[in-house]
């Protein structure tokens, strides 16, 4: 699944724990090895590995 | 016939954006807030080229200097066969990539697509020899 979006900085650094409560949830119930998000700027493109999920509300 | 058309007036110059710079986000504190593990694109092998990255590469190296634009550095024109469908999907690929603001060719998509395969194969190349390398020292060792 691939979803491209552009972001405003200040909102996206805002709902980062949103994200990461989404990609970690992701990846656990739909049991993935790993789990990437790419972030792309004028400084280049990084990749955000999670290869370990947080337990959730557990 | 007609003779080739000559541009002889100054090329314009470069148009800079002196307007308010947005904040960039750093790697490091999204791997940190993600739970993830920063990588730079470049050192994730194997990693297909995205539509953003093509676009991004096409805006970059597109460049106009009077005439019909040009990537930058693609002096070599070189006939490569291709399938049918292949090219058709590079002409989509290209008017897809025209609606969202980025002229570019079939051909010019194609190259960018070209090179950055050939950089892929090249990295993991350099990797399976490392480990070519690794493998027989350790050999040799026991």
């Amino acid at each position: 699944m691939i979803i491209y979006t552009y972001i405003k900085p200040e909102r996206f650094i805002a709902h980062l724990p949103a994200l990461l409560e989404f990609l970690h949830r992701f990846g656990r119930e739909t049991d993935q090895d790993v789990v990437v998000a790419e972030l792309s700027g004028p400084e280049g493109s990084w990749f955000f590995r999670i290869k370990e999920y947080d337990e959730g509300g557990r | 016939m007609g003779s080739k058309l000559k541009v002889t007036s100054r090329a314009a110059s470069a148009i800079r954006h002196s307007g308010p710079a947005f904040r960039t986000v750093g790697p490091d504190a999204v791997a940190k807030a993600l739970g993830a593990e920063a990588l730079p694109r470049e050192d994730v092998h194997g990693a297909p080229i995205s539509l953003h990255a093509l676009r991004r590469q096409l805006e970059i190296r597109v460049r106009s200097t009077g005439g019909r634009p040009s990537l930058e550095g693609a002096t070599k024109i070189q006939k490569i066969p291709l399938k049918p469908e292949d090219w058709s999907r590079l002409e989509e690929l290209a008017a897809q990539l025209s609606r969202q603001g980025v002229s570019a060719t079939a051909g010019q998509v194609a190259s960018v697509i070209l090179r950055k395969q050939l950089e892929l194969l090249e990295s993991a190349t350099a990797g399976h020899r490392r480990l070519s390398r690794q493998m027989m020292k350790r050999a040799t060792r026991s």
